[in-house]
């Protein structure tokens, strides 16, 4: 068989439903779209644990605190099992990390904004990985095999998330005047960014990803399942969404908003997002401050 | 996967699928127990200089909420993989093997039941 002949097989395969194991035989694009998709995923793990770390010294409660520390210690676990599967593809985890500091790759939009309030954690822990479960969730059936297997640990550890984020959003639903206006804020401004997280309505047909079925769905399902299931739930606790058009169609069952800047989004990805540099630049000096360790651990190896 | 396999898998090491050339780190494999009636299962992968340290990763990886009984940390090296289909799905009719081939024997019993009913005096 030719290449050609090969990868025309291979597509057949993945778009039938079949897997494919690390193992196994691939075609040099899809390898290339499996490290950067993945590796972007590891990325937006391990950037979105910054934000949330923040607030682990100012958690209100010793109980928040916990709670708070086990989901940052989950997300960088995440990043860990990730990097592991682009490990496997070909690209070692240094040039990972470098790339990430350097800005040469790129982690999820919603992890270039700033965390002002308690009432972000819980927003982000609420709704931000309800949006990643809903990517994730469609992951399960990625054709990447070792990729999807993962991801059964990764929902399965952020079902704790979700409802450890809905908790803090009730309690300060449910709390002052001050507390209510501080869940609001913080809800109006994350929206945004929100609506931006499974990114622009490409067409399927041009959305190479969905073409290999490294992701199963198209990102505008994914946003709709979304909305599907938290508008309503934000609804129900008398807030308010800050956009006039959003609504469910009766007639098709599909949610209308208001177009999101896409523009934004791209400008933000590229590191031009309002804490992208902080984020990037805490990131670099935990590096560095690191290199010992790694210098230590390969020190031992050389002694073993 | 079916579409397409190289020749004599069954003789290649997973350790291929890795190509670990930084340093002197290796994969080893994380396999959990759940309960201790429970199967191992394979949960997934680090990598260390040694076993002891891949030992410290795979218990802050895999076992953050006390879901595990024990787990397994094995070189990937040692890993021999079979995945030929020739072997593991060899052509010919298996199902004398399974007891769902037996179900026959329901209609042979209520039949052999009726015969003896019918014989007694």
């Amino acid at each position: 068989m030719t290449t050609e002949e090969r990868t025309v097989a291979f597509l057949q395969h993945v778009q039938g439903g079949g897997t494919v194991e690390a193992t196994d035989w691939m075609p040099d694009e899809y390898r290339q779209r499996l490290i950067r998709f993945i590796e972007a995923h590891a990325n937006s793990e391990i950037m979105g644990a910054l934000p949330e770390r923040e607030w682990i010294p100012r958690a209100p409660s010793l109980k928040r605190k916990l709670g708070l520390t086990a989901k940052v210690q989950d997300e960088v676990g995440h990043g860990q099992l990730l990097y592991r599967i682009v490990e496997d593809l070909g690209k070692p985890r240094e040039q990972m990390l470098e790339d990430l500091i350097a800005g040469r790759t790129k982690f999820h939009n919603v992890f270039h904004y700033p965390t002002g309030t308690w009432a972000d954690v819980g927003v982000i822990a609420w709704l931000v990985d309800g949006a990643a479960v809903i990517s994730q969730g469609a992951l399960l059936r990625t054709s990447y095999a070792p990729y999807g297997r993962i991801m059964k640990r990764v929902c399965w550890e952020e079902a704790f998330h979700l409802k450890h984020g809905e908790d803090i959003c009730l309690t300060l639903a449910a709390g002052t005047s001050m507390q209510r206006a501080m869940l609001q804020e913080a809800l109006t401004r994350w929206w945004g960014p929100i609506m931006m997280f499974h990114g622009p309505p490409t067409p399927p047909e041009t959305d190479q990803d969905l073409r290999w079925r490294i992701k199963p769905k198209p990102n505008d399902t994914l946003r709709q399942e979304f909305l599907d299931h938290y508008v309503p739930q934000i609804w129900e606790l008398g807030l308010t969404l800050p956009d006039p058009q959003l609504r469910k169609d009766s007639a098709t069952g599909r949610w209308g908003y208001t177009e999101p800047d896409w523009g934004e989004l791209r400008e933000v990805i590229r590191g031009r997002g309002p804490a992208s540099q902080v984020r990037l630049a805490f990131r670099r000096l935990t590096y560095e401050e690191g290199a010992w360790v790694r210098t230590a651990i390969l020190g031992r190896s050389a002694a073993a | 996967m079916g579409a397409d396999r190289n020749p004599g898998p069954e003789r290649r090491r997973v350790a291929e699928a890795a190509p670990m050339n930084e340093h002197a780190l290796s994969v080893f494999e994380v396999f959990r127990q759940e309960k201790p009636t429970d199967a191992f299962t394979h949960e997934g992968s680090v990598v260390a200089p040694d076993v002891d340290l891949a030992c410290q990763y795979a218990l802050s990886v895999f076992s953050r909420r006390a879901e595990a009984y024990r787990l397994w940390v094995v070189p990937r090296a040692a890993i021999r993989q079979i995945d030929d289909p020739d072997l593991l799905r060899p052509p010919g009719d298996h199902r004398y093997r399974l007891a769902r081939t037996y179900r026959g024997t329901i209609e042979k019993r209520r039949k052999l039941r009726a015969r003896v009913l019918g014989e007694a005096p």
